[in-house]
């Protein structure tokens, strides 16, 4: 009797991490697609709202990075950039960035393209090091774009 | 009398892994399947609304001498919409939908309208009414499941499901915009 005494504690300290890690793979898990989710929504917005107006304005950018900041957890606290070059969306660990390589008008029909990079950061330290195993570091960049048309027709002569 | 208690926590190891697998399928199945339906439909919009912007710019609207006449040139629009289509979906590929870079996208489009002519149409699974030139189109897009995202839903042979996603557009004339930054 006496040898199992405290036997169910020692067990139970033992298996208590792998379901606190399941648990927070879970949320971890949901987060994530919210956040993803999130920020396809405002790119394809931004590239809708650009393609009705024919440009990229900063007021279309600005309006999407407040948006995600308005609705994903913690992308309060995160800074924003807006990006127009031309080698593609930079990714920035401690920035949202909203990437477009048009400046100016954009001719009707042509191509309008948005890309916003979310940097997705681990807040577990648990998680954390799971993320550094399998991902190469605890911060993943959440990518969503779009591509539009311009519909604004040509001044009329 | 059962006095021992070993093996118990294993025991509420064992019941409770099933519970938190179920919930973290639940979590990451559902918001990819979510997500999967958001990007589908606004890629469905952004094909429709390009495909619409294909206008006959020479037809002058008889009613209003001066204006344009929006008449959607119906193969051009089909040709923009599946460009259009096929890059927005492709952005995707492997992550959210289970395409590839070589798929032709044709073989998405569940149903495909651009019309000038008023009517009851069939696109797709739907039935629409058009009361303008307009552009209609249904795709369905496919999303790969997780291992028990496809056992939950029975699928044992083929861990994917259909997304569909519906949109109409209808060509608006927009005059270029004073640039007064």
């Amino acid at each position: 009797m006496k040898k199992n005494r405290g036997s169910a504690v020692i067990e139970m300290v033992l298996i208590m991490p792998l379901i606190l890690i399941l648990f927070f793979i879970t949320i971890w898990g949901g987060q994530l697609m919210f956040t993803w989710t999130g920020i396809n929504y405002s790119a394809s917005n931004a590239a809708m709202d650009a393609a009705k107006t024919g440009k990229v304005t900063d007021d279309i950018c600005t309006a999407a990075l407040e948006n995600i900041q308005q609705w994903v957890p913690g992308a309060k606290d995160l800074g924003t950039d807006i990006s127009r070059n031309s080698s593609g969306p930079p990714r920035e660990s401690d920035k949202i960035v909203f990437w477009t390589p048009n400046v100016g008008p954009v001719p009707w029909k042509s191509e309008i393209k948005v890309a916003i990079v979310y940097p997705y950061k681990v807040d577990s330290p648990l998680l954390s090091l799971l993320g550094e195993t399998f991902f190469g570091g605890d911060v993943i960049y959440l990518k969503g774009e779009a591509m539009a048309q311009s519909e604004v027709l040509p001044e009329n002569d | 009398m059962i006095k021992s208690q070993r093996g118990s926590a294993t025991l509420f190891f064992a019941l409770t892994v099933p519970i938190f697998m179920c919930a973290l399928v639940m979590a990451w199945d559902i918001g990819r399947l979510y997500t999967a339906k958001i990007t589908a439909r606004h890629s469905v919009i952004l094909a429709t609304r390009a495909a619409a912007a294909e206008l006959d710019l020479e037809l002058e609207d008889l009613t209003n001498p001066g204006e344009l006449e929006p008449v959607i040139k119906e193969d051009e629009a089909l040709s923009t919409f599946k460009e259009s289509l096929d890059k927005n979906l492709k952005y995707h590929k492997g992550r959210l939908f289970a395409i590839s870079e070589d798929d032709n996208v044709e073989q998405y489009i569940s149903g495909f309208l651009a019309t000038n002519s008023p009517g009851e149409y069939q696109v797709g699974s739907r039935t629409i009414q058009i009361s303008q030139p307009a552009v209609a189109a249904e795709i369905q897009v496919p999303v790969e499941l997780s291992v028990f995202g496809a056992l939950a839903m029975d699928k044992k042979d083929a861990n994917k499901v259909n997304i569909k996603a519906f949109a109409v557009a209808a060509p608006e004339i927009r005059e270029e915009i004073e640039d007064n930054a």
